[in-house]
């Protein structure tokens, strides 16, 4: 049997609320720095939070005129193209039928559709050629910006799209339908979505506090981030810069309720246990946990237990963050940022902090990194995903 | 040169919005709550166990795992009404307010997690995008799962209705007219298939996907076939047809059509499949399990 | 509002939410171990009930009820301590 291809990352882009530049991003997240705060373009006075992480920079509009591009869109797109630009990527050394693009996402392009209604019913475009009835323009606005023919699509696998793109992605370079793929995530704010969490009172008042005994609830965050995946072979023979390896992946259902995850982390342990499997990576071998972490009563209690569960005694030393306390829930975009931060984690032997954290919650009897950004070589490290409806997708990495 | 790993089409089901009324589908929805499930996750879902009725009738009564059993639909427009319906609930009227049981149907994700926990399966779960081709990508992510031996089975599903917030025009064309469908493919490993002595409806042969940055679907398309037909040159190619994932009801149920004949006996030899939008296109090939193999 | 238009309301409304025929429920089973309501159903209940009467109730508290009879104590304290409607 053939040897199943390496996978590596040969480029980064980021466009978060911590920044649109990879460093920034970085520093600004070992610093712990929460850029959730009032949000600015949605009406809160009917909601119990006025609180978000919006996209502060403003994105680039597209350089053509025409139809408003949704701001998703846009930062997929230049996400996308900062991670072609870091790898290098160019018709010299890749051909560009052979460079796939696949953008994870919660609500693609559906957000849009929120300026559509609130216009005047007489200036409406029609709905047929609207952006937001047409969530693949995630994936093909860069593709077609960056000339790149190869498999294209949009995952919308919830919360956890962001690692279904990078897992897409892997498949597609390992089957050898693509010589490179441009994987990320990418979301918006929306007031559906900030209703919708407001409903089942899962909004936080102020702030996000993965694993604190005093959570409350998440904050809505927003932006992109992208990478360049290739096979090593191929990355090494072309002298790319490797950030770092996909060492393995594995996607579940929790197949149990709608919006609560199982109590007993079902799919959460079997997802994580069989990511590590496929990266050949024992429980003693995780040197980093990048949590779910949305700051949910739910949601972190489950997710300690499942650490616990899957490292065992290991979890006393493993530290664990959680980048939703600094960026808010970004949707598809949130297992996108988390990762570039394990990615750089790797890279520098630094795990961020998890911002707002305060209280230990005995519940959650994992190893949080609090206060200041932990320095510790880290070789392997876990990002776990867990959408609503029970989509989890976790994702294992590896050092260069 | 990229190839799909071989998989076999163990079961179809196709549910309209016009049959959830009908005895037959709605026995397959017995019992359920479905109060705040949208109409894709309902047709979906019978959709999901008429296929798998049939699998099962094919299988001499093997049943697959939860944990075995994997799901990925593709779509344009799941939620999507569920989404304008929770928008002007939250911001229009006197007493704007939002009902959380609506909430969770608003995501495109919404019919593959229905599936998932109503079945259940608790094996793979995605939800792809991806125009007029997506139902290609979800069967290529189920062939792939299953080679991966990530599940034994895998449910391919497709669901586009046309969202009351679209129909907004006053235009009148095929596409408004399109049919309110859901279209669920069961996927089996062709070994695994074999070996509890089923008889699978067809082979899932290559697919492949293409993508035109300057909107020449046909171009992309032409790709897509091209290397859809350099991975199946150990067919025999004698009497295959092409089937047009354009048509009617979606790609899958174009090619739940060709497998439906082949197992028919109505057409003989390896089916093209072909499907292609503004920008993406697809191809694939379903062909009957040479004699020697049955 | 009295005791037993309370208790036509949640029984109303509950029937709805479980697809279930309003006069089978027994306002002393568990909602959850009996009557097999998840957390968003119950929340659904709260804020239907909330909307209807146009008044806030102890979501905590409300998570933390295992019987409609509870539920309609809950209720009645709430709308008791409310401004008079």
């Amino acid at each position: 049997m053939t040897a199943t291809p390496a996978i590596v990352v040969t480029g980064i882009g980021v466009r978060s609320p911590l920044g649109s530049d990879v460093d920034a991003f970085w520093q600004r997240a070992l610093d712990g720095t929460v850029a959730t705060g009032p949000l600015t373009r949605f009406d809160t006075a009917r909601l119990s939070s006025d609180r978000g992480g919006e996209f502060q920079h403003a994105p680039l509009e597209p350089p053509h005129g025409g139809a408003p591009v949704p701001l998703a869109v846009r930062l997929a797109d230049e996400a996308a193209a900062t991670a072609v630009h870091d790898a290098g990527l160019s018709p010299d050394c890749v051909a560009p039928e052979r460079v796939g693009v696949c953008i994870g996402t919660v609500m693609a392009t559906r957000p849009a559709v929120e300026g559509w209604l609130a216009s005047d019913p007489a200036a409406r475009e029609d709905p047929r050629d609207a952006a937001w009835a047409d969530p693949s323009q995630l994936s093909r606005v860069p593709a077609r910006r960056l000339g790149l023919g190869g498999p294209n699509c949009v995952v919308a696998t919830g919360c956890a799209a962001g690692n279904s793109a990078l897992a897409w992605g892997a498949d597609a370079l390992r089957a050898g339908r693509a010589d490179a793929m441009v994987v990320g995530g990418a979301d918006e704010i929306s007031q559906a979505m900030l209703m919708m969490f407001d409903s089942f009172g899962l909004l936080s008042p102020d702030a996000v506090r993965p694993f604190d005994r005093d959570r409350v609830g998440l904050l809505l965050g927003e932006g992109s981030a992208a990478f360049v995946l290739e096979r090593e072979a191929d990355a090494r023979a072309r002298g790319a810069h490797v950030h770092g390896r996909i060492l393995g992946y594995a996607n579940v259902a929790d197949a149990f309720h709608i919006t609560s995850p199982h109590p007993e982390a079902r799919g959460a342990i079997r997802a994580m246990q069989r990511a590590l499997a496929e990266a050949d990576v024992e429980a003693s071998g995780v040197d980093h946990v990048s949590a779910h972490g949305t700051g949910t009563p739910a949601n972190d209690e489950v997710e300690a237990r499942a650490i616990r569960e899957v490292l065992g005694s290991a979890a006393d030393d493993v530290p664990v963050t959680a980048l939703k306390s600094l960026v808010g829930h970004a949707q598809g975009a949130a297992s996108a940022f988390e990762a570039a931060a394990c990615l750089l984690a790797i890279r520098d032997g630094l795990v961020p902090p998890v911002g707002n954290y305060e209280t230990r919650d005995p519940e959650c009897d994992i190893d949080v990194v609090a206060g200041e950004a932990r320095a510790t070589p880290v070789s392997v490290a876990i990002s776990n995903a867990f959408g609503f409806g029970g989509n989890i997708e976790c994702v294992v990495f590896g050092a260069p | 040169m990229s190839r799909s790993p071989p998989s076999a089409i163990a079961g179809c089901g196709a549910v309209t919005a016009a049959e959830l009324e009908h005895p037959a589908v709605a026995e397959l929805l017995q019992g359920e709550r479905l109060r705040t499930v949208s109409l894709e996750s309902r047709l979906l879902l019978a959709a999901a166990r008429l296929a798998l009725r049939d699998a099962h009738s094919r299988t001499h009564g093997v049943e697959v795992d939860a944990d075995e059993l994997g799901v990925v639909v593709a779509t344009r427009h799941a939620g999507l009404q569920e989404y304008v319906d929770l928008y002007r609930s939250g911001t229009e009227g006197e007493r704007p307010r939002v009902r959380p049981g609506k909430g969770p149907q608003t995501g495109l994700t919404a019919p593959a997690a229905e599936v998932s926990i109503r079945l259940p399966a608790a094996g793979p779960n995605a939800t792809v995008c991806n125009g007029a081709v997506g139902g290609l990508d979800a069967l290529r992510y189920a062939a792939d799962r299953l080679a991966a031996g990530d599940a034994s089975a895998m449910l391919v599903c497709e669901v586009d209705l046309a969202p009351a917030v679209m129909r907004l025009s006053a235009a009148t064309d095929g596409e408004d007219a399109q049919e309110q469908r859901a279209t669920v493919v069961v996927l089996e490993r062709t070994d695994a298939a074999r070996g509890h002595g089923g008889t699978p409806r067809a082979l899932l042969g290559a697919i492949a996907t293409a993508f035109s940055p300057s909107g020449d679907a046909a171009e992309a398309e032409a790709r897509a076939v091209g290397e859809v037909l350099a991975s199946s040159t150990d067919l025999d190619a004698d009497g295959g047809s092409t089937w047009d994932g354009n048509g009617g009801g979606g790609t899958l149920a174009q090619l739940a059509d060709a497998a439906a004949s082949l197992a028919r006996g109505e057409v003989h030899g390896p089916q093209l499949l072909r499907a292609h939008d503004a920008g993406a296109a697809g191809a694939a090939v379903v062909h009957r399990e040479p004699e020697e193999a049955r | 509002m009295t005791r037993e238009e309370v208790v036509a309301l949640l029984r109303e409304l509950l029937g709805e939410i479980l697809e279930l025929d309003p006069q089978e429920l027994d306002f002393e089973q568990d909602l959850i171990d009996d009557l097999d309501t998840d957390s968003l159903q119950r929340l659904e209940l709260m804020t239907e009930v909330e909307h209807r009467l146009d008044v806030r109730l102890d979501a905590r508290a409300w998570r933390e009820a295992r019987t409609l009879t509870e539920l309609t104590e809950l209720t009645l304290r709430e709308l008791a301590e409310s401004p008079s409607r």
